[in-house]
């Protein structure tokens, strides 16, 4: 079923990691996805691997979860390792036609394993302790320097909270309107790619028209509430940097540090 | 009168293995006739929607069978297809589904589906289930978009009707219609039933319509089937239902009134017209009458 996807979902919880101020996890995440594609040796990937397991711990979200997320992408690893695999450089040490594979090959493929999974696991460490009204608010406060460019950042981050909010309604929808042509007959589950394509048509459209009505209806209903754009609004929950944030900020920074520290002292394997 | 389908121990659990599980339906077991029209009533989340959809298989049960016919229609999954031309499904707010171009084409998706192709067999059966649903013929023609609401249920339903189910499952067919437009879109199914003879079970959270239509009840509470009786009997018991959070038609539940005031008069009177007939009958031995 459509609804099976853990990726990307929120669970409602009150860890540490729960509580830390969104802006400061969004910061975090970006800065921890550029380090964590600069770890050239095993200690520094071991590093930020243990960065990772560190939060997964924290936030107090089972771990079955995190696997779930992995799912989806384990087509992608596999693939992304195996072309990693066959192009090392340096001296072959098994070989088969054009096929050769290299210390630095196997190199290669343990590392851009690692660092997706890694990717993955932090991105859903975000999204799985942050609400998605949390995450939009902290991008809209973290773009708003932007405003100064007349980059229209409210608008960007009102139309990412609605499109948010819609995720799980639309879902709905679409179960339903399965079911419903399903009960007319329609057989969504074989023949070849051409008629399952055709088979969706019955899908789309009622979707697409429904998106359309509630697109509207909430239009209506905002401009009801007197909705005029971002300028002098103010919000319910304000964001604030307390302690805890701080103190991530610096863990981070150290495992950035010591990321850079091992990268200039410890020889590179690939 | 013969058995149609039966169910035997039907239960179906929600999200098994995840902390959203939830029981929907437990042990549910029963055997409608042919040619039946059943209401199913129960509140929300009695687990009323979950049953039906089982029985057309939308809906695999996880535990229990579903007999279509003396056959169990889980037996082979790969024919489960043919179990829904058998079973027609109208589901809540069906307007929602309608796609094609036109109404036409819409309500010939059903019938395509089931592998028809001489045009002139489809085309009696969208006119026939057309005028089965009061649609008028000069709207076939029409985009499904373009009608008006109580149109496009029309139109909706007859998508279901052109497959010629043997059982017809209605969830809620009036919601959201106006008085006129229930009680004519109500008149015309119970026409369609009396004409097609064939099986009709309907979802509703209307008690009058449901006491209008129907010969026997299903009433649902807390994935449980708590009665399974005909309508008179259902609705003697008009205190257990108040109990389970549903009602009983409002001129039942004025006679049952009368009865425990200890007034003569018989449980579960379902119609005005049958009231009246009682309390005049009453009121003349008094003497109190003209």
């Amino acid at each position: 079923m459509v609804r099976d996807v853990a990726f990307g979902q929120y669970f409602p919880g009150k860890s540490i990691i729960h509580r830390l101020d969104p802006r400061a996890k969004i910061v975090m995440l970006i800065a921890y996805l550029v380090i964590c594609f600069c770890t050239f040796n095993y200690v520094s990937l071991a590093l930020t691997a243990a960065f990772t397991v560190f939060f997964i711990l924290l936030s107090g979200i089972p771990v079955k979860f995190y696997f779930k997320s992995l799912k989806v992408i384990i087509f992608i690893v596999i693939l992304t390792s195996l072309l990693n695999l066959f192009y090392g450089t340096g001296d072959p040490i098994w070989q088969w036609g054009i096929l050769k594979i290299t210390v630095n090959g196997i190199n290669r493929a343990f590392f851009i394993t690692i660092r997706i999974i890694c990717l993955i696991l932090s991105s859903s460490c975000l999204t799985f302790t942050t609400s998605p009204t949390e995450l939009t608010d902290a991008i809209e406060r973290l773009l708003r320097p932007l405003e100064k460019i007349h980059f229209p950042v409210h608008e960007l981050a009102m139309m990412m909270s609605l499109a948010l909010r819609f995720v799980p309604t639309l879902l709905e929808e679409t179960d339903k309107i399965m079911q419903a042509q399903k009960a007319r007959g329609a057989d969504m589950d074989s023949g070849n790619f051409l008629k399952r394509v055709k088979a969706l048509i019955p899908i789309l459209i009622p979707l697409f028209v429904s998106a359309f009505r509630r697109a509207y209806d909430i239009a209506v209903a905002m401009e009801c509430r007197c909705y005029r754009g971002g300028s002098g609004r103010t919000r319910m929950k304000s964001l604030h940097m307390g302690k805890t944030d701080v103190i991530s900020l610096v863990v981070l920074a150290l495992v950035v540090g010591g990321v850079i520290l091992c990268n200039i002292f410890i020889p590179s394997v690939i | 009168m013969s058995e149609i389908l039966r169910l035997e121990n039907l239960g179906f659990t929600y999200g098994v293995g995840t902390p959203f599980e939830k029981r929907a339906v437990d042990d549910v077991s029963l055997s409608i006739n042919k040619g039946e029209f059943i209401g199913v009533i129960g509140h929300t989340g009695s687990g009323k929607s979950t049953l039906v959809q089982m029985l057309n298989g939308l809906i695999k049960p996880t535990d229990g069978k579903v007999i279509l016919e003396g056959e169990d229609i889980w037996e082979k999954p790969k024919e489960i297809r043919k179990v829904r031309f058998k079973v027609g499904m109208v589901f809540q707010y069906p307007e929602y589904q309608l796609f094609e171009e036109d109404v036409y084409k819409d309500i010939s998706f059903g019938p395509q589906n089931m592998g028809i192709i001489d045009p002139l067999e489809i085309d009696s059966r969208v006119r026939s289930a057309a005028k089965f649903t009061g649609l008028r013929e000069e709207l076939l023609e029409k985009s499904p978009f373009d009608l008006s609401g109580g149109e496009k249920r029309r139109a909706a339903i007859a998508g279901v009707i052109a497959m010629d189910p043997e059982i017809l499952i209605l969830d809620e067919p009036t919601a959201g219609l106006d008085p006129m437009g229930r009680d004519v879109l109500l008149s015309q199914i119970l026409q369609y039933h009396k004409r097609r003879q064939n099986t009709i079970l309907l979802v509703s959270h209307s008690m009058e319509d449901i006491a209008r239509v129907a010969d026997k009840i299903m009433v649902m509470n807390h994935s449980h089937l708590v009665m399974f009786d005909s309508t008179r009997e259902v609705f003697s018991h008009g205190r257990e239902l108040e109990k389970i959070g549903l009602r009983v038609p409002q001129i039942t539940k004025i006679m049952l009134e009368l009865k425990e005031k200890g007034f003569n008069v018989p449980d579960g009177i379902l119609t005005v017209d049958e009231a009246f007939e009682y309390i005049s009958r009453i009121l003349k031995k008094e003497g109190k009458l003209w």
